[in-house]
This record gives C-alpha cells, sequence and structure tokens, in this order.
C-alpha cells in the first residue's frame, strides 16, 4: 500500500518539460510489460512507476521495429483501462484514468521567492502546504533562487537529518543523487552538506532501520533542507538493516563495518541475548581465540589494540563473567562503527581498529521502555521526555539474576559460589537550542565471582561522559567532549586464614576531546581538532584481608602518564570520481613522575644482573617522553556508479598496552603504560578496497587486502609473571608483527532474505630476534600469533517468512588456531617435565558452528500493553565440539594430552522482549 | 601468591559447567635431544647425585643416561669435589663431601662429545624445621558433576622466625601396607607388604608476601580414597627444602606448564630455563636445575582407623579372583590354562586346590616389598 501511495503522490508532483519520445529499435512484442520496462530502464535513461499487479500480466503490442516509444505504451496499455504520462525521464502509469497534467502544476511550489538566503525547508513548506509527509515528500521543493544564474553550476545543499519520533540526530545517513553519482553522509550532529550541479534533482536519504526518503530538488543555489526520517515499521521485528546502503561504494571509509542493534539482535546467541561484540565476531576480519574468551583480533591485532569506546569513553574490560556475554546493553546500544582501517585522524590510541559503540538517545516526544528475560539475564530499558522536545533521557539496567551455573554442579564448595553482574546505562541529552546541544552518557558495569564464600574475584568498569555540542555557522560545528572512564578489579581470598589478602588493580582515565567540523567549500571538509589524556595507573597493591592475615601490605609505585594529540583532516572531493581524504594527527606521550626507574646497561638483556642504578623522578617529572606523526589516508576513485576503488594508509601509535601471556584475555590481566623500557606500540597498515554494488539486486560486494607491520609488540619470556611485578620489563621480550590478508564480502542488506557471505585469508605472524637468546622467540623467526587463523567463512542469514515470524541463522567455520606442542619430555627429580620451545608450531582442529533463531512477534495489533517477542535460539546446532584448548598434564610420572571444549553441545535458550 | 591458583579454579568452575576435556592424542614430529642435569646437594650426609639425562620423545616412556661425563662441584673456596658415575648417568659424590650451610656451590659438566656446562654459584641455604604435617578429610568434585570424591589432604606448617627462608619446596614418599586377600602357604611372608612412591608433582610454596615467614596448612597433596593408600596403614615423609627466589620462579613456571594446564586463560608454554647453561656454545640450550639446599623431614602415620568408617577403601584386590577344587578335571583346566595355583589345602580329607588369576593376588612382593621398613610401628 505504501508504494502504492508514494506512487500516486508522484503522480502528482512532476513536471518537467515535455520528454521528447524514444523511438524504440528493437522489437518488443509479445513481451511481458515488466520485462520490457527491465529492458527499457537498462537502455533508456527512463524510469518507469506503476503497480505491479496491474501490469504483470500484460504483453506489449508493437506493430513494428521503430515505433515510438509512446504508441508502443498506448497500444499496449490502453486497452487494459492503464495510462501513462511521462515527465522527463519518469513515466507514470494510472488505472482507468489518465494524469492530468494541470492538476500537477498546481502542487508545484510557487516561484514567487526570490531571496537568496530564503530557503525553503521541509519545516517550513509542512506548515506552508499540507500538513502530511506524504505531500512533504510529493512536492518540488525549492532551494535558492531561481534568479540566481551566472554564478558557478554547482551549489551545496546543507541541513539535519533528524529522527521523525524522537527528534535525535542520525549520524551516517546516506544523501545522494543517483545521477551526478555523488553521495555523503551526515556527521555525529546529523549534518550534511552536499554539493550538486544545479538543477532539478532527485535527493535520496537513506539510514539504517529508517524508511528511505526522496526529494524532488529545484536547485538553483546554496540552501538548507532538513528531513525528518521515520523508523522502519519494520525494524520493531527485529529484520536486519545492515551497513548503509551505497555507503559500501560512494563512501570514503576503507574496512568499515558498520551495524546497528537489530543485526546485533537477530544474531543467534549463546546465552540467549544479542550481544554486540558476537556480533562484529562475525565480520570479516574480526575474530577470537576461542568461545567464552572475551576480546576479539581485528586483522591479526592483539585484543588489547582494539579502541572500544562506549559514546566516546574507553571500555577496558568489555565482558562479563570472564567472556561469556559482553558487557553493553543491547537496548541501549544504537550501532556500533568498527574501523578496521582508514581510521580517521580524530581517533587515536590503539593501533589495530576503533569500535565506537553509540547509544540511543532518550525519546524526546514519549515515555518508552523495552526490556527482556532470559533464562541468564534480565534487562531493562526505560526512556523518555524530562522536558518535552527539550531534555531526554534513557536508562538501562541488565543483571544476571541465576547462579544456575553454578547450582547444576553437585559439589558443595561451588554450589554456595555465586557469580553475579549488572550493568547500567543512563543518557541525558538536552537540547538547549538549536546551536547548543548537551548529552551526559553514564555506564557503570559490576562483575562478582564468590567461590565457595572465602574467595571473590570483582571488577568494575566506570565511565562518565559529558558532551557538548555547538553549531558555530552551518559551516563550522564543535564537538566538546569530557570523558572519565574507571576500570578496576580486586581478588580477595580467606582460603587461608594466615594468608587472606585483597589484590587490587586500577587505572584511570580522564579525557578532554575538541573536535570541529568545517565545511571550507562544497568539496572540502575539514576537521580538526585535539585531545588530551591523563591515565593514572595502580598496578597492584595487596592488602590483608582478615585480622589474623600475615599478608605485608604491598603497593606497586602508581604510573601517570599523558597523551595529548592535535589532528586536522580534509576530506576533499577532487571530481565526482575521485576523493580523497587526508589526516594527520600528531600524539605526544609523557611518562612522568613520581616513579623510581631502574637503570640497565645499554644493549643487554633486561636482567637483575644488568642493573646500574635507580633514579627517582619527582611528582611531574617527565620520565619519558614519546612523540610522532601519524598519518591517514584514504583516497575513493569511482568506476562507475556502482563501483569504486579505494586505497588508504595509516599509522596508528599506541601507549597504552595490556600484558596478557594467556591465550584468551584472563580476568587478572592488567594494563600498562609505556615507560622507560616499553615502548609505544606503531602500526602501519595499507589497505586496498573493490567495491560494487548491484543495486537491483540490493547486493553490495567488496574485496579488500591489507598489509599490516606492526613494531614493539610486547612478548612474553616464558614463565613471565604479570602479577605484582615491579620489574615487569624484565620478564617482557619487544617483538615486531606483520599482518596481511584479504576479504571478501558480498552481502543483501534488504529483502525478505538478507545477510552476508564472507571469506576471510589473514595472517599475523610475530617475530622476537635479539642477540641474546633469551630475548629470542623461535630462534628469532617469524611465527604465527596465538590468534592467526589463515581462513574464516562466515555466513550470516534471515530470512522474514512473515512481519510476525523470522529465521537468522549463521554458520561460521575458521582455521583452527596455533598451539604449542611439547618437543620433548624430560626427568628431573624423578618427574617429567615437557620441553616446549617452538611457539604455535602445530593448530588445533578447525573450527566449525551453526546456530539457528526463531523470531516469533506478537500480534500486530497497534493497540495493546506491549508489544513482545519470542527468540528460540539454537547455538551450536550440530554440538560439535570445537576444541577451545589441548593441554598436557604431567603428573606422577606420565604425561597425557587433552583437549578442552566450551559448548560440546547445542545450547537452547529462549528470551522473551517486549517494548512499550 | 596463589592468584593464580584461584583462577585456575573459577576456570574450573565455568569449565565444569559447560566444557567437555577429553583425552587427546597429538602428532608430535619434531623431537629435540637436550641434555637433563639435575643435581642437589644438602647439608645432610651425601653421597648426592648428579643425574645426567637426555630428554626422550613424547611417545617414549624413559630417557636415555648421559654417559662417561665429568662432573664436580665447586665451592667458593676453590674446594673440588669429583662425582663418580656409578650407573648409567647417575653420577654419585664421594661419602666424605657433605655440604655446608652457607657456602656456595657451582656445578661443573662437561660431556663426552665436549660440551661444557656450569651452573651459576648457588649457596646452599638453611631450611627451618617442619612445625608439623596435618590431614585433614576433604571431599573434591570431579569432572562428573554428580560425583566427588573423599580423601586426605596433607598439609605442613612450618615457620622461620629469621624470615629469611621465604621460598620453599617439598617432596615427600609415601608407603602404605599392602595385605593380600589370602596368605599362600607356599609364600607365607608374601602376604604383607609395604609399597612406596615419591611425589610426582612439583611442590612449592612462599611466603614472599607475608609479613613474617610463616607457612600454615599449605596443602601438599591429596590421598584419594579411590586408591588403596590408606586401606590399613599410610605414612609419608615430608622433606623441605628451601629455594633461592629464581629457583622458585623455575620451579613455578614447570608447574605452570605441567600441571596447572587445562584452564580457560593457560599462559602459552615455553622453555624453562634453570641456571645451568652451556659455556662452550651458548646458543645450545640445556635443561634441568642444580640446588643446594639444607634439608629437614618429618614422617606421620595415618591409620584406618581415622577414617571414617562410611569411607569404602577398596583393597586393591577387586580384580582377584579365586577358585576353590577339588576336581581333578578343574584342576587340570586352570593348571593347563596357566591359572597361577595359589594353595592347596585339606579339608573334610579332600584335597583342595585354590586357583588364582594372578600371582600377584597372594604375592605381594610383586607389588611392593616385604620388608618391613624400620620405622614402621610395632603392633600392638
Amino acid at each position: 500500500m505504501k508504494q502504492l501511495s508514494l506512487l500516486i503522490g508522484l503522480l502528482f508532483f512532476l513536471r518537467l518539460s515535455a520528454g521528447q519520445d524514444q523511438v524504440i529499435s528493437g522489437m518488443h512484442e509479445k513481451q511481458l510489460f515488466p520485462r520490457f520496462v527491465e529492458e527499457m530502464e537498462a537502455d533508456l535513461p527512463l524510469r518507469f512507476f506503476y503497480l505491479t499487479s496491474w501490469v504483470d500480466s500484460i504483453r506489449i503490442v508493437q506493430a513494428a521495429p521503430g515505433e515510438t516509444l509512446s504508441s508502443i505504451l498506448e497500444q499496449s496499455l490502453n486497452p487494459h483501462g492503464l495510462y501513462f504520462h511521462q515527465e522527463g525521464y519518469c513515466i507514470f502509469l494510472s488505472l482507468k484514468q489518465s494524469i492530468n497534467p494541470d492538476l500537477m502544476q498546481s502542487f508545484l511550489v510557487a516561484d514567487s521567492i526570490k531571496e537568496t538566503e530564503t530557503f525553503i525547508t521541509f519545516e517550513e513548506s509542512s506548515m506552508a502546504v499540507v500538513n502530511s509527509e506524504a505531500a512533504d515528500r510529493n512536492r518540488i521543493i525549492q532551494i535558492g533562487s531561481s534568479g540566481e544564474s551566472g554564478s558557478a553550476s554547482m551549489a551545496a545543499i546543507n541541513g539535519y537529518i533528524r529522527e521523525s519520533e524522537t527528534g535525535e540526530p542520525i549520524i551516517g545517513a546516506v544523501i545522494f543523487n543517483e545521477d551526478q553519482g555523488v553521495g555523503v553522509t551526515t556527521d555525529v550532529n546529523g549534518y550534511y552538506v552536499l554539493t550538486l550541479s544545479r538543477g532539478r534533482l532527485l535527493i535520496t536519504f537513506r539510514s539504517m532501520g529508517k524508511n528511505e526518503e526522496v526529494r524532488n530538488v529545484m536547485l538553483y543555489g546554496d540552501g538548507t533542507l532538513n528531513i525528518e526520517m521515520e523508523e522502519k515499521i519494520n525494524q520493531l521485528k527485529g529484520v536486519v538493516i545492515t551497513a548503509d546502503k551505497y555507503q559500501n561504494v560512494t563512501g570514503m571509509q576503507i574496512g568499515l563495518n558498520k551495524i546497528d542493534v537489530s543485526t546485533i539482535r537477530q544474531v543467534p546467541a549463546a546465552m540467549g541475548e544479542a550481544d554486540v561484540l558476537k556480533a562484529a565476531l562475525l565480520l570479516p576480519g574480526v575474530q577470537t581465540v576461542g568461545e567464552g574468551a572475551s576480546g576479539f583480533n581485528v586483522r591479526g591485532g592483539s585484543t588489547d589494540q582494539n579502541l572500544i569506546i562506549l559514546n566516546g569513553a574507553p571500555v577496558f574490560n568489555t565482558s562479563h563473567l570472564f567472556g561469556f556475554f559482553s558487557a553493553f546493553n543491547p537496548d541501549v546500544v544504537k550501532d556500533f562503527k568498527l574501523y578496521k582501517s582508514g581510521i580517521t585522524a580524530d581517533y587515536g590510541g590503539r593501533i589495530s581498529s576503533v569500535f565506537d559503540i553509540s547509544t540511543r538517545n532518550g525519546n524526546r516526544k514519549k515515555f518508552s521502555g523495552q526490556g527482556g528475560i532470559s533464562p541468564i539475564t534480565g534487562r531493562l530499558v526505560l526512556e523518555g521526555p524530562l522536558v518535552k522536545e527539550k531534555i531526554s533521557f534513557i536508562a538501562g539496567i541488565r543483571t544476571t539474576y541465576s547462579d544456575w551455573i553454578l547450582n547444576r554442579i553437585n559439589d558443595p564448595s561451588i554450589r554456595n559460589s555465586s557469580a553475579a553482574f549488572y550493568d547500567l546505562n543512563g543518557i541525558i541529552t538536552y537540547d538547549i537550542n538549536p546551536n547548543n546541544n548537551l548529552d551526559i552518557s553514564a555506564y557503570y558495569s559490576n562483575d562478582r565471582f564468590r567461590l565457595n564464600s572465602d574467595t571473590s574475584y570483582h571488577y568494575v568498569n566506570a565511565n562518565l561522559v559529558i558532551g557538548w555540542k555547538h553549531i558555530f555557522s552551518q559551516k563550522l560545528f564543535a564537538h566538546f567532549k569530557g570523558i572519565y572512564s574507571n576500570y578496576q578489579y580486586d581478588i580477595s581470598s580467606q582460603v587461608q586464614e594466615n594468608q587472606a589478602f585483597k589484590m587490587d588493580y586500577g587505572i584511570d582515565q580522564k579525557q578532554i576531546k575538541a573536535g570541529f567540523t568545517w565545511f571550507a567549500s562544497p568539496d572540502h571538509k575539514v576537521q580538526f581538532g585535539l585531545d588530551g589524556i591523563r591515565y593514572e595507573l595502580d598496578p597492584g597493591s595487596l592488602n590483608p584481608y582478615s585480622n589474623q592475615s600475615q599478608v605485608e601490605p604491598l603497593k606497586l609505585e602508581s604510573e601517570h602518564a599523558i597523551e595529548s594529540a592535535l589532528y586536522i583532516s580534509d576530506e576533499y572531493n577532487i571530481s565526482s570520481r575521485l576523493s580523497v581524504y587526508g589526516g594527520l594527527r600528531y600524539s605526544y606521550y609523557a611518562f612522568l613522575g613520581p616513579k623510581t626507574v631502574t637503570e640497565y646497561y645499554e644493549n643487554v638483556p633486561l636482567d637483575p644482573v644488568n642493573i646500574v642504578d635507580t633514579s627517582y623522578y619527582e611528582n611531574g617529572e617527565l620520565v619519558q617522553s614519546y612523540h610522532g606523526p601519524e598519518f591517514r589516508i584514504n583516497l575513493r576513485y569511482k568506476l562507475s556508479g556502482s563501483s569504486s576503488v579505494k586505497l588508504s594508509y595509516n599509522r596508528m601509535r599506541q601507549y597504552l598496552n595490556m600484558l596478557s601471556n594467556t591465550t584468551a584475555i584472563s580476568p587478572t590481566d592488567t594494563w600498562k603504560l609505556s615507560d622507560s623500557h616499553i615502548r609505544p606500540q606503531i602500526g602501519d597498515q595499507y589497505t586496498l578496497g573493490f567495491y560494487k554494488d548491484f543495486r537491483k539486486q540490493n547486493i553490495e560486494t567488496s574485496v579488500e587486502l591489507y598489509y599490516k607491520n606492526i613494531i614493539d609488540i610486547i612478548e612474553y619470556k616464558g614463565g613471565a609473571n604479570l602479577i605484582l611485578n615491579d620489574a615487569i620489563e624484565q620478564d617482557l621480550v619487544n617483538a615486531d608483527g606483520r599482518a596481511y590478508g584479504a576479504e571478501f564480502m558480498v552481502k543483501r542488506s534488504s529483502g525478505k532474505l538478507n545477510g552476508w557471505i564472507s571469506y576471510t585469508y589473514s595472517r599475523i605472524q610475530i617475530r622476537a630476534d635479539s642477540e641474546y637468546p633469551v630475548e629470542r622467540i623461535n630462534n628469532g623467526e617469524w611465527f604465527p600469533a596465538n590468534h592467526d587463523k589463515p581462513h574464516d567463512v562466515t555466513l550470516v542469514g534471515n530470512y522474514k517468512f512473515s512481519r510476525r515470524f523470522s529465521i537468522s541463522s549463521n554458520v561460521t567455520y575458521s582455521t583452527g588456531r596455533p598451539i604449542t606442542y611439547p618437543v620433548a619430555k624430560y626427568n628431573i627429580r624423578n618427574m617429567t617435565m615437557l620441553h616446549y620451545t617452538y611457539r604455535n608450531e602445530y593448530r588445533i582442529p578447525d573450527y566449525f558452528r551453526w546456530d539457528i533463531s526463531v523470531n516469533l512477534e506478537g500480534n500486530l495489533k497497534s493497540r495493546k500493553l506491549a508489544h513482545s517477542s519470542w527468540s528460540f535460539s539454537v547455538y551450536n546446532v550440530t554440538g560439535r565440539d570445537n576444541v577451545y584448548s589441548i593441554y598436557f598434564v604431567s603428573k606422577d610420572r606420565s604425561v597425557n594430552g587433552y583437549k578442552l571444549s566450551i559448548f560440546s553441545q547445542p545450547v537452547f535458550t529462549i528470551t522473551y522482549n517486549f517494548k512499550f | 601468591m596463589k592468584i593464580h591458583k584461584h583462577l585456575y579454579i573459577y576456570s574450573l568452575i565455568l569449565v565444569i559447567a559447560f566444557a567437555c576435556r577429553e583425552p587427546f592424542y597429538p602428532e608430535i614430529d619434531r623431537y629435540e635431544n637436550i641434555l637433563v642435569i639435575d643435581g642437589l646437594i644438602t647439608d645432610q650426609e651425601g653421597p648426592y647425585t648428579v643425574k645426567l639425562t637426555r630428554s626422550f620423545a613424547f611417545d617414549e616412556s624413559f630417557p636415555a643416561a648421559e654417559e662417561r661425563a665429568v662432573v664436580m662441584i665447586m665451592d667458593e673456596d676453590d674446594g673440588i669435589y669429583e662425582f663418580i658415575e656409578e650407573q648409567a648417568g647417575i653420577y654419585k659424590s664421594n661419602l666424605s663431601f657433605t655440604g655446608k650451610i652457607g657456602t656456595s656451590y657451582k656445578l661443573f659438566v662437561s660431556t663426552k662429545d665436549q660440551e661444557s656446562y656450569e651452573s651459576e654459584w648457588v649457596t646452599l641455604s638453611k631450611v627451618p624445621e617442619i612445625d608439623s604435617i596435618t590431614y585433614e578429610k576433604q571431599e573434591r568434585p570431579t569432572s562428573d558433576p554428580n560425583q566427588s570424591v573423599y580423601g586426605m589432604e596433607i598439609k605442613v606448617n612450618t615457620h622461620d622466625d629469621t624470615n629469611q627462608t621465604r621460598y620453599y619446596r617439598w617432596e615427600w614418599v609415601e608407603t602404605w601396607e599392602i595385605i593380600t586377600p589370602i596368605t599362600s602357604s607356599f609364600y607365607p611372608d608374601e602376604a604383607r607388604c609395604w609399597r612406596t612412591a615419591g611425589s610426582g608433582v612439583v611442590s612449592i610454596g612462599t611466603s614472599e608476601h607475608l609479613t613474617n615467614d610463616v607457612i600454615e596448612d599449605y596443602p601438599l597433596y591429596f590421598v584419594s580414597t579411590e586408591t588403596n593408600k590408606l586401606g590399613i596403614k599410610y605414612s609419608t615423609l615430608v622433606k623441605q627444602y628451601s629455594l633461592s627466589r629464581e629457583a622458585y620462579s623455575y620451579w613455578k613456571s614447570l608447574q605452570d606448564i605441567t600441571q596447572n594446564t587445562g584452564t580457560l586463560f593457560d599462559p602459552t608454554p615455553a622453555m624453562v630455563t634453570g641456571n645451568i647453561s652451556n659455556t662452550s656454545n651458548i646458543e645450545n640450550p640445556v635443561l634441568g636445575i642444580f640446588q643446594a639446599s639444607a634439608l629437614k623431614q618429618e614422617r606421620i602415620f595415618i591409620d584406618r582407623a581415622e577414617i571414617p568408617k562410611s569411607l569404602d577403601i577398596p583393597s586393591g584386590y577387586s580384580s582377584c579372583s579365586f577358585y576353590d577344587t577339588t576336581d581333578s578335571v578343574e584342576i587340570d583346566y586352570y593348571t593347563n590354562h596357566g591359572f597361577p595355583l595359589a594353595e592347596i589345602y585339606i579339608l573334610a580329607e579332600a584335597e583342595h586346590y585354590i586357583f588364582s588369576n594372578s600371582e600377584m593376588c597372594f604375592r605381594c612382593t610383586l607389588s611392593g616389598s616385604k620388608e618391613k621398613p624400620e620405622y614402621w610401628p610395632e603392633e600392638k
């Protein structure tokens, strides 16, 4: 029906000077009408508008080749009571009644607006004409003044794109004109500037999860066009809407994946809950070392090389329950963007990727809520206006209310244990006036695991972001952010009375960001800004945890540093085909006192025997600084309207590293600042991508090739001790890394069947070479990193049977990760030991998993208390026991090998979701 | 610090909840043949032993000995003590050499293929007395969530008033009594034996983060009632050594990669290097460690009576069958089929033959020693 109303609307507004009648050279007699239309649209600059049901059985009547189009149409259609009308390149069919061109005339906007500064915007026209959105869509909107001739042939349209229901700015919406092959995206404020050749234009607005909007524009000169976009009705049903259409080809970005929450929701979840990180793992180039492992690897990067930010604030531990859940409430998340390459200059600090998660803003117009219940977790989100249209809030809570995992274990000590977590989100958005917008976003996550009520493990993430958007002019606006981010964990134990202890770790990051966007000219989008971070890190302290405890308090010296950066970038549309993004970020890092630094002899291993001296640095005194430029260059060349090639080069510097010598991130892994001995990691990435869209089929394809070079990766000596170690540098070695790969992806973003299939070939190798054997790994040769999984095939599909019923499924295959086997056994003190040398020489068996979920929506009545849905999912349908690790245990002079699988059986879950 | 151990337990729980573990037999085609030096001197009377072996392939069971090497120890006063190869790869010191507390020693080895090895200087450090060895009944989970296993946890207590020892290593020798189901008159003295087993795992402990150097109720090992060890009378001799910080981390690394494995957070295993290096070619690796430590030991006994009656303890002879017959056809059958004859007795004028399915079932010397240890208490 929507199609029809759109059509009827279209019928009433278009009027151009009569298009010349085409002569059809081929012979189409007896051809089915839709087929004929397809051919015409392919061969001629024409578009037909009609309802398929009118014409699907009509066959073309054509007397001879060389007949005009209009005569063919007349002969073919009129006998069936159909009429056509041509406006320029548009041909409209109407049933039973021919179209009256004069009637359309009356819908035209009067030509009376003469002043250049007078713009017809969406809002104005909606007041002026009819208060109906359909009418707005169907009017010709005049931008600039018709008298404005003689100046340049190009003109710029700018404006804001907002969510019609909540008024929230829509970020990353695509605005494009297909004929000129020009498109842009909105920025963080929903603002866009699109430069086009003047004339009569169709401008299309697209955004994930929103109904597409099309505006007819008569572009005389520069002007504003604001748009409100409606949520796509079917988003309620959890249908896939993937990355922005056309962004694939026309966007500047390379190596970017954007996934919104409805896609995240459709991914079958192991634990009955949509999971941001698990969804990311289905993207090409994103891998994990195993199920239940927290963290992920992007294009061979290690887990600490991802900048994971929630509304701009880094989240240091992204998982609950040691990796079985991600720490993000899916009902609060709006979408995430994952930059695997082509990272823009406004981001910095991690060398592999940026994982930018945005939360939704609260509904500005009415109160609503949503939530879900599964056997393990429950969540609830409330939102609404505090001051209508001005201040809105959204608040979410998620918790696990069941110790079901532990209660299943028939062991008294474990039955007395408990695992609990919760997380809270709160966001307040205040639209002060059209030029100022303030938002405050807070996040808190808490995990606790208690064993037999005498040992417990506890960790907390806490973030606070205050953001202020200010518009200086339509061409210059700014975004300021104050960010506080904290992560801490503690372990306490009372197992042995005299050893009862509590160990604490904490990192604190305070950050200020100022970013400016300046639309310098229609072809230049300039961004610049600065970034300042202050780190305070408490690497560990140990304290007694009972009165009888004899634990001696111990506190490692805290670490202090600042990291600051300036950046500037320009996105330059050199021609409609060629665009360049050039960015420079200069980062400066200073490790500051108070600090006692151990000095070693130069060019020898950092061993206790090589210590020269220790020196003490006063509070605030510079201990060590590092700085350097980071270039970010992207280039896009459009081969045609539907295909392009892109190139990028990126340099990233990383001053904060996670110390982890385990395969998966361990809960006791700590973050460590670069210091006198630990140099920052520097990564260079070169990427080449080819993109091709098949728009009729809604299919996007891409191939991306990359090569990465990393210096000063941290590797670990055998037996490295990473906890409460005040001479950690003695356990580390500097290594280099290289990664390369190719990612192939075919994606269908809409339609009954949607999803994607991807194949990734990727390698990551590490080399630790030195003249000293102690600093060498694998004889100084390249060896595969723990997460080197060369082949990866992922299939994600969603089929919508009806508006209430859909099935999603994904299939993943990947090469088994590398593992180290013992190369010999030996006896010492009558025990058999294992001798390991070559790291990661073998591989665990390949990984394969198939998941299915079935989503059932409640009834579609518009008047009901709450909209509900059920989701049934099966994780690991085939029950394959994918190997997580292979390990060896030596006991009583015998050595046995074992393989460990995490989910060796299908996991069934049921989730009930509701929305009101 | 026991943080790692706790983590091990956490992840063990997760693993029990979801995971499954199965034996796995990898195909390992690489093999490195490396010299292994295992040397220990104490303050007790010698002779001390330095064992030289080669590392052996994963699918083999025994190491090859490194024979015809020259082994000696030097002390800080340039005293040199030679070790003589007594058996293949086992080198013993002269009885006249006894380690002295506070003296530093260095081990030299040169092999028949002209490679020389030497250890770092190692100071023979003192070790405090063991305060007590205690034991406690305990229930432990198994991989089957519905099953748990009972047994005795053996713990050690010690302290050093001078707060100098800090790092400890323990070894133990278990001895337990076994009695065959029947006493055969052919082997009347082979019904009661004693079996002995050494500690098969690395056991180390530290008080490094405590104000005082105290080890309190430190769990050494667990004697499960699934074995027959606690069936009659059980004894263990615990030996306590002191360790340097470096030696402690050597043993800790070995423990981490060979015993504490199988968690979600296993460290990547790597070669563990001790305090010995190859002086002819620094690039050639060598395994093992040379230690010098004072030694203190303590023995305890656990009687069956101390263990709750409700706990079933297997006799270790549950697979034994006995066939008592007077029938000559049967007797011929058993004899011809290799069933060992355990006993002949006469009852009601009939000659009874008792055959068994295994000689072990009536001759305990096949699995233990009939010599009663001199420390074994006299029966009341």
